[in-house]
């Protein structure tokens, strides 16, 4: 014991005296508390990390809800665009048809037609507000093509109803446009069938092409001369008939009118009321 | 009943309106299916009374001043087809999918009917239908086809159409 008590006390003697353990345990504290420390930093780091990257995550969940909107927003954005850029080259056609055209012509929309399947009337949205009146002639440009759609069958305020040639009420007074012979074409009652035009006399057979235009002739009819009806599509030579029987393909595809020009009068004016 | 009444009556128009712009875009062959009609024979069926026929016959001249059609073409159109229907009203059970299905032809056929009779009493100045033409059988089909799936959209509303002990 006393041995041990000396030997302690040699070695403080010798250690203040040389100095040599000063800083000792200092050095120890600090590495102890320094484990402590650094742990205890990587665990609070940790619960940092974890925390910033639940706010980040959300942060970014956030920003990933708001990048898929505005993408969303930007794909319609660019749909809209391109229905709008469509419409717009659409209306620029039609403006410029309108424009170029010797007639006065007012721009009509396609807003609803015949409930009944029966009937193949549309309704447009001009009516006698805008200055529309009963039969007045109504047409269509497509694809570079002025055609005929048919006349005004009735007229409300805001809106009038348009029969198309092809309805079987509808007679149109056309003519050949190559050999200038005249006849009377008549609707079938559906878009997908052809016309027929009768009445044509039977010498113009030889003269009669597939693929002839058929123009309006403008005799005693309200539909004014030049309109481009159809195309001669078949001829049909009926040996108990006096005149020869020609089908027509219309001009315009019914299918995909969506504007329609109400045409007036040489003065500007609507077409007069025929009876 | 006045209610019942007019709630159809709304439910007819609202279904000529749609048939007249929306339907052009699933139209075959420029046929598109005659929802007023099915609706009409629905409410004929379901109900003895003669609400279908009074539907029918005010929804068909609302009709008739949309179409190019003679003013009372439809009105005496729709109340005949209610008419015919109204008498099995009660007569036989309904069920979702092949009863409907009759009716849609059925209706279409008794409609062809009723218009080729108007048409040889008013000396051809009715349009009538060909019966040996596609229009008329696809009409017959595409509304077979579209009444199953308009009766049962009509299911949840058959409180405010029909009386209190003819709900299903």
């Amino acid at each position: 014991m006393a041995s041990g008590l000396m030997l302690a006390a040699a070695l403080i003697t010798l250690t203040v005296s040389t100095r040599s353990l000063a800083g000792v345990p200092e050095r120890i504290g600090l590495t102890v508390i320094s484990f402590f420390q650094k742990g205890f930093d990587a665990v609070g780091d940790f619960f940092t990390d974890t925390v910033n990257s639940i706010a980040e995550l959300r942060q970014l969940q956030d920003s990933h809800r708001e990048l898929l909107a505005r993408v969303e927003a930007l794909g319609n954005l660019e749909r809209g665009y391109t229905e709008l850029r469509r419409e717009n080259e659409r209306l620029q056609e039609q403006l410029g048809f309108e424009l170029r055209s010797e007639r006065s012509l007012m721009a009509a929309r396609i807003v609803a037609k015949d409930p009944e399947n029966l009937f193949s009337t549309f309704v447009v949205d001009k009516g006698s507000l805008d200055g529309v009146r009963k039969n007045q002639a109504v047409v269509a440009y497509q694809d570079g093509i002025e055609g005929l759609v048919g006349r005004v069958l009735e007229v409300g305020r805001s809106t009038c109803t348009v029969v198309p040639v092809y309805d079987s009420s509808s007679f149109i007074a056309v003519r050949l446009e190559r050999s200038r012979y005249d006849g009377l074409a008549t609707g079938s009652g559906n878009r997908d069938d052809p016309l027929v035009v009768k009445y044509i006399k039977k010498r113009a057979g030889s003269e009669i092409q597939f693929g002839d235009l058929v123009v309006t002739s403008g005799l005693q009819s309200i539909y004014p001369a030049g309109i481009v009806v159809g195309r001669v599509s078949k001829l049909r030579l009926i040996d108990y008939l006096t005149s020869l029987e020609l089908e027509m393909e219309p001009i315009l595809d019914f299918g995909r009118l969506e504007y329609v020009f109400l045409v007036g009068g040489q003065d500007g004016t609507a077409a007069e009321e025929t009876p | 009943m006045i209610r019942r009444f007019l709630v159809s009556l709304a439910i007819t128009v609202l279904l000529l309106v749609i048939q007249s712009t929306w339907l052009d875009a699933i139209a075959l062959l420029s046929i598109s299916p005659d929802l007023a009609l099915l609706f009409i024979v629905f409410v004929a069926f379901k109900n003895p009374s003669p609400q279908g026929q009074a539907t029918g016959f005010v929804a068909g001249l609302l009709q008739d001043g949309m179409s190019s059609g003679p003013l009372g073409l439809n009105a005496f159109i729709k109340t005949a087809v209610a008419w015919s229907f109204n008498a099995f009203s009660g007569k036989f059970y309904i069920d979702r999918i092949f009863m409907p299905f009759l009716f849609g032809f059925l209706a279409t056929l008794a409609k062809a009917v009723y218009l080729g009779a108007l048409a040889l009493l008013f000396k051809d100045r009715l349009p009538a239908y060909d019966f040996l033409s596609y229009q008329l059988w696809l009409e017959a089909a595409y509304n077979a086809v579209a009444a199953p799936v308009l009766f049962l959209l009509l299911l949840p509303l058959e409180r405010f159409i029909l009386p209190r002990e003819r709900h299903t």
